[in-house]
């Protein structure tokens, strides 16, 4: 029972993290939109939660975004899913502690590996398909990316840590 | 280290078959299911986001803003907004019926669709519309605003859900005729931002701007005659077979709320 319950909170979880992630690009303009939030989300997990579930939960999650998206299938799961599997390996390796500074390297590190293997799996994609990826306005996309994802968590982590912390009594 | 190796190998698998099951469609109910869920949401916030919108237009500049709000403090609130309200219907209506228009004049069948997200993905140019294959929704069906605006073509397609690659997509190409003389033929592609090109005009033709671009109908499932948008320029160079034209779309495709889905001729 106790893990059907889990099942069931983890995947409301996942569509609680898609549909803040649509409202993001949905609703708000460039560069607003540009705000990572599934990155945030995830590596906030990871980081609280220390677990291997969350490349499970990056699977589930870029799985179903890959359903609205333009570009060829995969190309945001495999990106997506090795850049949080890598920032798992970071975590437990290289950034083992929760501080400021070290989680937000964490999450930049994560976000350019994930751009720079979007790159790479959609020039691979359209080898094997009509068409060619547009890499020109990807650039300007990342930059912002990086500075207002960064920037939201760096708000956002201190009060989330601090807020679980309490009430959860994690370490 | 090796541990991490092989997790990411198994990794690699899963993926790889999650992918082949999705191209064999094992999981189409899930993905029908899915795609319901998250998209409707998002999509109850952006057409109340576009109706903001909407709203915000009515005022050109901060100070008539001000003196709205003050009077609206003064006990007109309800009244304008219900008049607000009443324009932004008036305007759909006459939007709605543009369609109907065209769609009835040219005895075609079509679906209203409304937009409940966009650009979910940062290098392409697309909306999520609330209506699927149960709609008879199919892929490659042209989307349709005003008085027979294309806007965009399906690219997937599920129960309750579709997604529409834009005109101005990097991947957008669409068989287009210029309302010139010659009635000159070239393809309209996507990827220069707001703006559209259309290439393959032959380098004889004459081409001016102001000239409106339509489909030409010669691609399966679009009809003649939609309009695409406007030369706005044109870049002629002698060496080469063919001349370009730089196309300005005759709407605003970030600011789409309502669109029809053109089905099949009756």
């Amino acid at each position: 029972m106790k893990k059907l319950l889990d099942f069931v909170a983890h995947a409301l979880f996942i569509l609680f993290t898609i549909a803040v992630h649509l409202v993001m690009v949905t609703i708000f303009d460039y560069p607003i939109s540009a705000i990572n939030i599934l990155f945030i989300i995830l590596i906030l997990h990871l980081l609280l939660y220390e677990s291997l579930r969350v490349v499970w939960m990056s699977i589930a999650v870029f799985y179903i975004l890959e359903l609205f998206v333009s570009s060829p299938f995969g190309v945001l799961l495999f990106s997506g899913t090795y850049a949080i599997y890598l920032a798992y390996v970071l975590h437990l390796n290289v950034f083992p502690n929760r501080n400021l500074v070290a989680s937000t390297l964490l999450l930049f590190i994560t976000l350019i590996c994930f751009r720079f293997l979007y790159v790479l799996f959609s020039i691979f994609a359209f080898l094997f398909q009509e068409g060619s990826p547009a890499m020109g306005h990807l650039v300007g996309y990342a930059a912002w990316e990086l500075l207002l994802t960064g920037l939201v968590f760096l708000v956002i982590y201190p009060v989330v840590l601090h807020i679980l912390q309490k009430r959860f009594f994690i370490q | 280290m090796i541990r991490y190796f092989r997790f990411f190998l198994f990794l690699s698998a899963l993926l790889i078959l999650v992918i082949l099951l999705h191209k064999l469609g094992a999981f189409r109910q899930l993905e029908n299911s899915l795609t319901f869920f998250t998209s409707r949401a998002p999509g109850a916030l952006y057409q109340a986001h576009i109706a903001d919108e909407h709203l915000q237009n009515e005022f050109s500049s901060v100070s008539e803003l001000e003196v709205a709000y003050k009077n609206l403090k003064a006990g007109h609130k309800d009244y304008q907004t219900l008049e607000a309200r009443f324009r932004i219907l008036e305007e759909e209506n006459l939007s709605l019926r543009q369609q109907l228009g065209f769609i009835q004049k040219n005895k075609l069948q079509s679906v209203g669709a409304n937009v409940v997200g966009r650009n979910i993905d940062p290098v392409g140019n697309t909306i999520v519309l609330d209506r699927g294959s149960r709609d008879g929704v199919q892929i490659d069906s042209p989307i349709i605003v005003e008085g027979g605006v294309f806007v965009g073509k399906v690219m997937r397609v599920y129960e309750q859900t579709s997604v529409v690659r834009l005109v101005v997509d990097n991947q957008s190409k669409v068989a287009a005729t210029v309302l010139n003389q010659d009635r000159s033929i070239g393809i309209v592609e996507g990827g220069l931002g707001i703006s559209l090109q259309m290439n393959l005009i032959p380098q004889n033709e004459e081409i001016s701007v102001g000239d409106t671009v339509v489909t030409s109908g010669l691609e399966a499932n679009i009809p003649r005659g939609l309009i695409l948008g406007i030369v706005q320029a044109t870049e002629k160079e002698p060496y080469k077979p063919f001349q370009k034209a730089i196309v300005t779309p005759s709407v605003d495709v970030n600011r789409l709320g309502a669109v029809s889905v053109l089905l099949s001729k009756i």
